[in-house]
Order: C-alpha cells, then sequence, then structure tokens
C-alpha cells in the first residue's frame, strides 16, 4: 500500500540518489495505487490491466529520470502523488497522441504540392520526407542544415496555436487547424530563408512540442530504409546529449587510491554512498566491520589523505566514483 | 579482503551499469562530512523551498553558484530541456540521474535556511562553463560563446520560450530574489536583433554589410549615425527580413543615443538629404538633448527609408 511510503521515505530517496526508486517497492506500491484511484474514463485507451499500465508508464517515462525528478522536487508524499496523477495523465495523452506525427506528415504531404502558388519543390527526391520545399515567390538558394540546432527555435518563434487535447473526447484533435499547419509550413520556409525538407518541417513539430518521446530506443539502421518514409525518424535526436566529460588519469589514480588502503578501509570507502544517503549510520557501520565508531573515522581520514595524494581537488570526485567502480568489480 | 561483511555496493548509473555522478558525489560528501563547513558550497546541487513555505509545496531544484554567510546566489534548474535558450547551460542526465538545464538569467539569491536536501554537485568542468556562462549574462552580453552547451538561440521576439521563462520567472519569485533584472535582456540590443536575424536565415552579417561595421554593428560599439546611412541600415533590415516592430525601434533609438558623438560632417547623408552641413561647435560632445533629437530623427528616417524601399 502506498501508506508505506512516508516523508522519510521520501527523504532517503532523494539523498539515496533518487535512480533506484523504481525497483523500490513501496514506490511501486505508491504508482500502482495512483493508477488505481485514477478515474478510469479519463484514461479509457490505456489497458484495463493496472500492472500493463504500470509498466508501460514506468517504460515510457519514470524509468527515464522522470521519477527521481518528481520524487526531488516534492516535499512530502501528498505532493508527490499530486505530480504523479499529472504524470499518469500525461502519458496516457502522449499514448494516444503517439500517431500524431505521422498524421501531420501525411496532411504536410498534401499541403505543399496542392497549393503550388505559394509552395513549390527545391530539390525532388524519390522518398517524400527528403523533398526540399521552398516559398514559390521567393525561391530560396541554400537548404536547411539538418546539423543546426535553430530548427525548434524557428518553430517556437512561430507561437503556433496548439488545438488541446481532450482526454474524454472519442477522437483526438488535429493538434494544428489546416490554416494554422499552413501558417507554419510558409512561416518556417519565410523565417529560415533557406529550403526545407518535409521531414524537418515535421521533424520540427516533434521537436518543439514533444510529439514523440525523444528517449526510446533508436531503431535498428537497417529497418529504417524498409520504413515508408524518412520521417519515422521522428524523435530522433539529431544530436547527442552533452555527456559528463571523461578524465582518462582518472582510472589510474583510482586504482592508485585503492592501492594504499587497507581491507577494512576498502569497506569504509565502499560504504560511503550508504552513509552519505543516510541509508547506513556509522556505528550500525562499525558494528557490521567489528570495529569501534572512532575507527571508522580514522578510516575516512585515512582514504581523504590517500585521496588529496592520488588527485586534483578537482579530480577527486570523479576518481572517487572509479574506485568504487573498481570495488564494485563492474569495470575491468 | 578483510573477514567483515562487505558493505553494499554503490548505486549503479542505469544507463551504464557503473557508479553514478550523484552517487560519487554524496560519497564524496560523507567522506568529509567531519571537516567541511555543512552548509553549502559553489557547485553543489541543492532542493531549495520558498521562501514561505506552505504544506506540500514543491521544491526548487538550483546550484550553488555562491555562498556568503548572509545569503547564497543560486542557478535553478529545469527538466523542460525543450523550453532551453541559449542562456540554459545543459546538464548532463549522469550529474542527477535526469537532463535538466541551468537557467542562468533566472538565478537569484535565497537565505541557507531555504536549503533542504543536497542532491549531487556539478563536475569541475560543466561548473567552469556555467561560471563562463553567467559572467557573460552579468557583462550583459546579447549572446554567450559558442563553445558552450547550450539550448537554441532565440531567433524573434514571439518565441514562445520567451513567455515561458517569463512564467518560470514568475513561480521562482516565490523562492528567491532574482539576480538580474530583467531576464529578456538578450533580446533587448539592436546588435542581439541583427545577430539573431542572421543566424536565423543563416547568412553571416559580414556577407550583407562592411565587414568591419558588421563585427561593432553585433557589439552594439558603432556610431549608426556617422557611420551608416539611414537607407543603407534600411536595406541591412530587409535583407534580415527583420519586421519593424516597436521592439527593434526602441533598441536602435537606444544604441543611436548610446553611440552618437555628434559628428556632423555626415548628418545629412545619414539622413538620406543630397549634401551634408557642418555646424559650429560640432567636435563638442553632445548633449543628452543633441543625442536624443540624433537619434529620434536617425529612428525616423530609417522607418522613411524602409518605406521606401
Amino acid at each position: 500500500m502506498s501508506a508505506a511510503l512516508t516523508d522519510r521515505d521520501l527523504r532517503r530517496l532523494k539523498l539515496a540518489g533518487a535512480e533506484g526508486a523504481c525497483g523500490d517497492p513501496s514506490v511501486l506500491a505508491l504508482l500502482a495505487d495512483v493508477i488505481a484511484r485514477h478515474p478510469r474514463h479519463k484514461i479509457h485507451w490505456l489497458p484495463d490491466d493496472t500492472d500493463e499500465v504500470l509498466a508501460g508508464w514506468i517504460a515510457a517515462r519514470l524509468f527515464h529520470g522522470r521519477l527521481a525528478e518528481l520524487i526531488d522536487r516534492s516535499s512530502s508524499i501528498k505532493g508527490l502523488r499530486a505530480d504523479l496523477v499529472r504524470d499518469l495523465q500525461q502519458y496516457a495523452n502522449d499514448e494516444r497522441a503517439g500517431e500524431l506525427p505521422t498524421r501531420l506528415f501525411k496532411r504536410l504531404e498534401a499541403l505543399l504540392p496542392g497549393d503550388p502558388a505559394r509552395y513549390t519543390i527545391m530539390i525532388p527526391s524519390t522518398s517524400p520526407g527528403s523533398t526540399y520545399w521552398t516559398l514559390t515567390l521567393r525561391p530560396a538558394v541554400a537548404i536547411f542544415s539538418p546539423r543546426e540546432k535553430e530548427l525548434r527555435a524557428h518553430v517556437h518563434a512561430l507561437n503556433l496555436k496548439i488545438l488541446p487535447q481532450k482526454p474524454m473526447a472519442k477522437k483526438q484533435t488535429q493538434f494544428l487547424t489546416p490554416r494554422e499547419l499552413d501558417r507554419y509550413a510558409h512561416g518556417m520556409l519565410e523565417r529560415t530563408a533557406r529550403g526545407l525538407s518535409l521531414d524537418q518541417l515535421v521533424l520540427g513539430l516533434t521537436e518543439a512540442f514533444a510529439l514523440k518521446p525523444t528517449s526510446e530506443p533508436l531503431p535498428e539502421e537497417d529497418l529504417l530504409g524498409r520504413h515508408p518514409f524518412e520521417a519515422e525518424r521522428h524523435g530522433i535526436a539529431t544530436a547527442d546529449p552533452p555527456g559528463l566529460p571523461d578524465d582518462p588519469a582518472a582510472g589510474s589514480a583510482a586504482q592508485a587510491l585503492l592501492d594504499m588502503l587497507t581491507d577494512r578501509q576498502r569497506d569504509v570507502l565502499a560504504a560511503l554512498p550508504a552513509l552519505g544517503g543516510k541509508e547506513l549510520t556509522q556505528r550500525a557501520l562499525a558494528e557490521r566491520l567489528g570495529c569501534s565508531p572512532p575507527s571508522i573515522d580514522n578510516d575516512r581520514h585515512a582514504i581523504a589523505s590517500a585521496l588529496a595524494s592520488c588527485a586534483e581537488p578537482e579530480q577527486e570526485i570523479q576518481v572517487l566514483r572509479k574506485a568504487l567502480d573498481l570495488i564494485d568489480g563492474s569495470t575491468t | 579482503m578483510s573477514e567483515h561483511a562487505p558493505s553494499q555496493p554503490a548505486a549503479p548509473d542505469s544507463a551504464t551499469g557503473q557508479t553514478s555522478w550523484r552517487t560519487a558525489s554524496s560519497a564524496y560528501h560523507a567522506l568529509f562530512a567531519d571537516r567541511q563547513p555543512q552548509g553549502p558550497v559553489a557547485g553543489e546541487i541543492w532542493t531549495l523551498a520558498a521562501t514561505t513555505p506552505t504544506p506540500d509545496q514543491p521544491l526548487v531544484i538550483a546550484i550553488v553558484t555562491r555562498a556568503d554567510s548572509d545569503a547564497v546566489t543560486v542557478v535553478p534548474l529545469s527538466a523542460q530541456t525543450l523550453r532551453a535558450t541559449e542562456w540554459d547551460l545543459e546538464i548532463p542526465g549522469a550529474v542527477l540521474g535526469y537532463a535538466t538545464v541551468a537557467q542562468v538569467k533566472l538565478a537569484g539569491t535565497i537565505t541557507e535556511a531555504q536549503l533542504r536536501e543536497r542532491l549531487s554537485s556539478l563536475p569541475p568542468a560543466i561548473l567552469g562553463q556555467l561560471h563562463e556562462l553567467w559572467d557573460c549574462a552579468e557583462q550583459g552580453a546579447s549572446i554567450p560563446p559558442e563553445h558552450l552547451s547550450v539550448g537554441p538561440w532565440v531567433l524573434d521576439e514571439a518565441d514562445e520560450r520567451l513567455r515561458a521563462r517569463a512564467e518560470d520567472a514568475r513561480s521562482l519569485a516565490r523562492y528567491l530574489h532574482p539576480s538580474f533584472e530583467s531576464p529578456f535582456s538578450q533580446w533587448e540590443t539592436f546588435g542581439s536583433i541583427l545577430l539573431r536575424h542572421s543566424r536565423a536565415i543563416g547568412v553571416d552579417l559580414e556577407r550583407l554589410i562592411d565587414p568591419a561595421w558588421a563585427l561593432k554593428l553585433a557589439a552594439d560599439r558603432l556610431d549608426l549615425y556617422s557611420n551608416v546611412p539611414a537607407r543603407r541600415l534600411a536595406a541591412l533590415l530587409a535583407d534580415l527580413h527583420i519586421g519593424w516592430s516597436e521592439c527593434v525601434k526602441d533598441a536602435l533609438y537606444r544604441v543611436t543615443i548610446e553611440r552618437y558623438t555628434g559628428s556632423e560632417v555626415l548628418r545629412g547623408a545619414a539622413l538620406g538629404r543630397r549634401q551634408g552641413k557642418r555646424r559650429a561647435g560640432a567636435r563638442a560632445k553632445p548633449s543628452g538633448e543633441q543625442r536624443e533629437e540624433a537619434a529620434g530623427e536617425y529612428v525616423d528616417a530609417v522607418e522613411k527609408a524602409l518605406s521606401e524601399l
């Protein structure tokens, strides 16, 4: 039952990193309870089975950091529950809107050749998605590079009026009225002053309005060729998300750190995340390791001194991270 | 290994299977817990409560950039990464377990009592980028350096991300005292407007106007009145597809006032007259009234030239 999760648990989850929350039984119970209590008519297009909805919700949104973020931002279980209710509804709405990019592609594919006074082909292609379009009255001389980050910025600049999705309705709205879709196509070609492919026009909408989750796994490259339109690539990020800068020296420094520690000091080092996350007290750790709490203090000081001798101050967390990996055996 | 029961392994990053940065950061804090001051340190990521908290109110997640005895300066983090602008630094998902952006222009100060939990810390390289972006914002730069990992530029004043920024600024007012007077200052200079539109159409300013002018124009360091005839500027605005809005007029008026040096030699040329006329005392530093008069004349002349294009 969700009552098992307390405000104290919430704090524990935050300090422990909240990353493992999707596997925490009390959190799973809270999620299941949120689904069970949510008015069925608001999510009627989702499966009837609560477990199935839970699995889908976790896979589509919560597992990718959303749950950790909600936990971090919540000041109480009540607040967390309210956020989860909203997130469940958003998941349901997203599921329902899953076909939207394909429908927008088809509408644009019909719109552009249907108005030769306004739109004309700039670069023809056998694939409709790769066909570049420009304005008839002001033909572009260059195409918009797929590498440019500003595609989304141009969409935002048009300030489109989106038709709200109504969860209760039997049928989805068309997202953009025909007039607004035309304003979009014309506005993008005018604003960029360059040719845009049909794929780029659809991608602009999917990126700006998150019409398709970007966290879904990429399809196999050889499968892409079998899709009828390249627009099937919607939602695939055009640039890699920034990662943490790698420090190649950290691995050897971490090994040097471990070489300087006694067996018990290594155990204390391995317990530091639990100590930091308040999952473990210093007294409990001392009992587990068969020593006194002041001995744990001494071990910590020894680890700190060893760390300072192996790494520059700005490298210390990275070296500690590598050392924890080495202890865990998760890196070779 | 010792004979003691081994401790629990560190929490792995769900994507890489390695110890997460957040876990390592927590471990680092635990290692030095009895030595360091328990208060916030620059680079740490904390949750913070509202100035006057109410029950169940959401917390804000923010990076501490400076901690003094009486105030803590923080940059709020948003998970709405799709709304990132060029003034929002992308924070890799590994830092917190989910991707966020640091909203530098929405930074502010809080009291230490508002801080709740320490969640993680920024890797030094990213903290360096944040400081760099902060410095640019503080110096009033209209565009941050290219090498920073930020969101796409705002290219038009109608951009809905500016509205979202305004909403964020409003809701953050309950949590912090803003460090920057306007979260929209990046749109207020004439040079910024020119740069953004040139980026929008994919044509460098240097290709449309004398390169020596282009650099100064972009940085709002050019005395437009004395150097650029109104017709030439009107043509540039048209080339860049810049509409003659109040925002553009205001920006042009401001930069003309600010950079007007009082040269009367090109006065006629600037305003589109056939011949310039030197007035007595033209080399003296212009008064505020003269600057305003010149700026008003110049803006009117550009407007007229635009209508004649």
